[in-house]
C-alpha cells in the first residue's frame, strides 16, 4: 500500500469538488472572508499595537498652604515618593508659576511691573503622578488620605476621565471577545454547512467506497482537505484585504495621533505571522470539516 | 471444498415502532465453496439483498453466524471490516455509476480505496473492464451516461472485480437486460467461478437460475407457504 496515494487521491477529489461547484465554493469563500475580516483586522492591529507608547496614568495635584517652608515642602515630597502608588512627584514652584503667569500671553506690562514676587498669592503645587493601572477607587481613597496631611491645603483629582477610559477599555475587550466568538461560530457554521452539503452531493460515492472497503478516514479526507483549503484561502484573502484597508486609513490615523506625540505607521504583517494565521486557519478548517462530515458519512 | 461463505442459522428481523417486527430471514443455512456459483432465487421481499448486505458486513444478523473465509463477522472488529470488504466485490441492484467521472475512473474507485497508486489503479481498471467483456479501449473514456444498460451492468461488474476479489456478490444479476445480454453475463460469471471466484448472485428469475446450471438457494418471504 502506497501511503502517499490516498492523500494524492483525496487532494485530487477535493480539487475536483471545487471545479464541479465553483459558484458554491466562491460563495462559501466570500462568506468566510467577510467573517474573518474583522478578527483579522483586530489581530493585525494588536500585533503592531503592542509596542505603542500609549501609557495612561492619573495625576493628583496637591496645593500647599501659602506659608509652607521649603524644608516642609521637600519632606512632603519625599513622603509622597515613598507611596506604593506613586510613580513620580514634581513641583510647580509658586514664584516660577507667578513669573510664567505674568510673562505669559494676555498679561499687561503695567501689571508685570506692579506685582512683586513678595506679593505672590499662588501656592506651591506638588504633582503626584501615579503608576499606570491605578483604579479610580484607589485614587479616590488616596486623595482622601492626602487631604489630612499637613501642609496640604487642597487636593485636586480628576478620576472621572480615568474611570471612563477604563470602562471603555473593558467594553472594547468584551466587544473584541464577542466579535471573536461570533466570528468563530459563523465560521464553523459556514464551513460545516458547505462540507455537509458537499458530502450529501457525494453520498453515492461514499456508499460505493464503503462497499469497496474504504476506511472512514479515506472517505473523510477529501472533505478535510476541502475545509482546510477553503479556510486557509479565505484567511490569505482576509489578510490581504485587511492590509489594504489599513494601508489606506493609516495616513489619516497618523495625522490624528501626531499632535499627541504618538507616531502610528502601519507596516505590512510579517510573513511569519501571515503564514502562521494561514496555517492555523487550514488546521481549523480541516478539523471543522472532519467533525461535520463524520456524522454524515 | 473449503468454505468461503458460510451462513449458519441466520435470522434477520427489523424492529418497528409502529407495527409488528418485520421478519426478513428465518434460519437460513448455506455454505459456498471456492469457485462455486450460487443463485439466491426468490420474489421481491424474500431477503436476497439482505443476504448480500449481511455477507458484506453492512448489517448484522439478528441471530446466527456468518463466516467469510475463516473470519466470523460477529467477532470481527469494526476497524477490520474495510480490509475484509476489499476481498469481496459487490454489484448492487442499481449500478450506481458516478456520472461526474468517466468509466475508467468509476472502475478504478475501489482500487483507490485500497490505497493503490494512480497508475496501478488505472492499469487494474483497464484489465477489469476487459475481464468484464468491455475490451474496447475507448469505453474507459466515456461518461456512464453514454452507456447502454448492458454496458452499465458490465462496468459495475468490472468495478467489483478491480480489487481481484475472492468473493463476488451480485444483486439482480440480469436486471434491465435482454435475454441475449443476460446469457452473455451468465457465461462470464461461470468463467469467473471456474477461475476460483466464489459467486453469490441474487435473482427473481427462476428460469434463468435453473438454466445457468448453478446451485440455487430458494428464498421466500417469511409467512408464505413452502414451495412444493
Amino acid at each position: 500500500m502506497n501511503l502517499l496515494a490516498p492523500r494524492r487521491y483525496a487532494l485530487s477529489r477535493a480539487l475536483a469538488q471545487l471545479r464541479a461547484h465553483p459558484l458554491g465554493f466562491i460563495c462559501a469563500l466570500l462568506a468566510t472572508v467577510a467573517t474573518l475580516i474583522a478578527p483579522v483586522l483586530c489581530a493585525l492591529l494588536l500585533a503592531q499595537a503592542w509596542p505603542w507608547p500609549i501609557t495612561l496614568s492619573a495625576e493628583i495635584n496637591l496645593f500647599l498652604a501659602p506659608q509652607t517652608s521649603a524644608n516642609d515642602r521637600d519632606q512632603l515630597k519625599t513622603k509622597l515618593q515613598a507611596l506604593p502608588l506613586a510613580h513620580s512627584v514634581s513641583l510647580i514652584d509658586k514664584d516660577a508659576a507667578l513669573r510664567a503667569l505674568l510673562h505669559g500671553p494676555g498679561s499687561s506690562p503695567r501689571q508685570t511691573q506692579d506685582t512683586a514676587p513678595t506679593d505672590n498669592p499662588l501656592p506651591d503645587v506638588l504633582i503626584l503622578k501615579l503608576r499606570p493601572g491605578a483604579s479610580a477607587a484607589q485614587i479616590e481613597s488616596l486623595s482622601q488620605q492626602l487631604q489630612s496631611w499637613p501642609p496640604i491645603e487642597l487636593v485636586q483629582t480628576d478620576t472621572a476621565w480615568l474611570g471612563a477610559w477604563q470602562h471603555a477599555g473593558r467594553l472594547a475587550r468584551v466587544a473584541a471577545v464577542l466579535i471573536g466568538v461570533l466570528a468563530s461560530l459563523i465560521l464553523i457554521w459556514v464551513i460545516a454547512t458547505a462540507i455537509v452539503l458537499q458530502s450529501r452531493i457525494d453520498r453515492d460515492e461514499a456508499k460505493l467506497l464503503i462497499w469497496a472497503g474504504a476506511t472512514g478516514r479515506f472517505i473523510r479526507r477529501p472533505y478535510v482537505y476541502l475545509g482546510a483549503l477553503t479556510l486557509s484561502l479565505a484567511m490569505a484573502l482576509a489578510i490581504t484585504l485587511a492590509h489594504g484597508i489599513l494601508t489606506i486609513i493609516s495616513p489619516s490615523i497618523a495625522a490624528l495621533t501626531a499632535p499627541y506625540g504618538i507616531d502610528l505607521h502601519w507596516a505590512a504583517p510579517s510573513w511569519q505571522l501571515s503564514l502562521a494565521l494561514i496555517a492555523g486557519a487550514g488546521l481549523l478548517g480541516g478539523s471543522i470539516a472532519s467533525i461535520s462530515v463524520q456524522s454524515n458519512t | 471444498m473449503a468454505a468461503v461463505i458460510q451462513f449458519e442459522n441466520i435470522c434477520k428481523h427489523y424492529p418497528s415502532s409502529r407495527g409488528p417486527v418485520r421478519h426478513v430471514l428465518s434460519d437460513l443455512n448455506f455454505v459456498a465453496g471456492r469457485g462455486e456459483f450460487i443463485f439466491l432465487v426468490g420474489p421481491c421481499g424474500s431477503g436476497k439483498s439482505t443476504v448480500m448486505r449481511l455477507a458484506l458486513g453492512l448489517e448484522n444478523p439478528s441471530a446466527g453466524a456468518i463466516r467469510i473465509g475463516s473470519t466470523d463477522l460477529s467477532t470481527l472488529k469494526r476497524s477490520a471490516l474495510p480490509i475484509l470488504r476489499r476481498s469481496i466485490g459487490y454489484v448492487a441492484q442499481d449500478t450506481r455509476l458516478l456520472p461526474d467521472r468517466n468509466v475508467l475512473a468509476n472502475v478504478a474507485l475501489p482500487a483507490h480505496a485500497a490505497g493503490l497508486s494512480k497508475r496501478e489503479c488505472q492499469s487494474r481498471a483497464q484489465v477489469a473492464l476487459e475481464r468484464a467483456g468491455l475490451s474496447d479501449p475507448h469505453i474507459g473514456k466515456l461518461s456512464p451516461l453514454e452507456l447502454s444498460g448492458g454496458q452499465s451492468r458490465r462496468v459495475a461488474l468490472a468495478r467489483a472485480l478491480v480489487n481481484r476479489p475472492a468473493v463476488l456478490l451480485v444483486d439482480e444479476l440480469t436486471a434491465y437486460l435482454d435475454q441475449s445480454s443476460a446469457q452473455k453475463l451468465l457465461r462470464l460469471m461461470s468463467q469467473f467461478a471456474a477461475a476460483g471466484v466464489t459467486i453469490l448472485a441474487a435473482t427473481h428469475d427462476e428460469a434463468l437460475a435453473s438454466a445457468s446450471g448453478a446451485r440455487c438457494i430458494a428464498l421466500r418471504p417469511p409467512g408464505s407457504p413452502p414451495t412444493p
